[in-house]
């Protein structure tokens, strides 16, 4: 008898999106990567592209904004903030914060339902 | 007494309307929220310096401050998603950048830039349309 693979638990919105932000930013961004001026525009384009790219293909039909900062270290702080009027129920975001020895990386997805 | 906690407690319900664009004269304008947003910055962060303790709160506070002013604009069908970045002017490179998947008809965006010499801040607001 056929039985379809139902999963025990639907994953979160965090689960699915966290892993793909993760792969993306470091397969754009390696570790041996150094801050470079004019390279930067491509960089940001190349991730926010990659990573919408993988989340359009998430079974869940949402409204979706990536957002990616990307932040040069010499010492500088930074600070971040987002306020968002929503259904708190059905709609989620997820942060993910990348470091390495001469930049910062910061994705943030928005998932909004329909 | 009683009536004014009872009226904090109460979480506004939407129900959805189910019409595909929002009534005219409600669409999210783009020059308008960036001229308050822009207005808000000037105003809170002209003589602030950088200070990484204050600007937790700071940061906070602009993000409820601008959400609160775009939401008198009266943009009923829409959710909004305000995000503000306050970075210390140290001769870092920065970029900010985005990418949406949306109904461009219906949903946009507004940004706002401000600089002094010892901060740079970057806010901005998205709009959705929610039938």
């Amino acid at each position: 008898m056929a039985q379809e693979d139902i999963p025990e638990r639907i994953p979160t919105f965090e689960e699915e999106v966290s892993p793909i932000l993760k792969e993306v930013v470091d397969s754009v961004i390696g570790p041996n990567t150094t801050y470079n001026h004019s390279k930067v525009g491509v960089w940001v384009n190349q991730i926010v592209e990659g990573c919408m790219k993988e989340i359009r293909a998430l079974p869940m039909p949402r409204k979706y904004i990536v957002n990616c900062t990307i932040l040069q270290q010499n010492g500088a702080g930074l600070h971040a903030a987002t306020s968002c009027f929503w259904d708190n129920e059905a709609d989620t975001s997820c942060t993910c914060t990348r470091s390495y020895k001469t930049l910062v990386v910061i994705t943030t997805v928005y998932g909004l339902q329909l | 007494m009683d009536e004014e906690e009872q009226k904090r407690d109460t979480v506004k319900i939407y129900n959805p309307t189910y019409l595909m664009k929002p009534r005219p004269g409600t669409k999210f304008i783009r020059v308008t929220v960036e001229g308050i947003m822009q207005r808000i910055l000037e105003a809170r962060l002209k003589e602030v310096k950088y200070d990484a303790d204050e600007m937790i709160n700071l940061s906070k506070e602009l993000c409820a401050e601008i959400q609160a002013e775009v939401k008198k604009l009266g943009y009923e069908r829409y959710k909004l998603v305000t995000q503000v970045v306050i970075s210390e002017a140290k001769g870092q490179g920065q970029r900010v950048a985005s990418r949406c998947l949306w109904d461009p008809e219906q949903d946009n965006y507004a940004q706002a830039t401000f600089r002094n010499n010892t901060l740079i801040c970057v806010a901005i607001v998205f709009g959705c349309y929610w039938e």
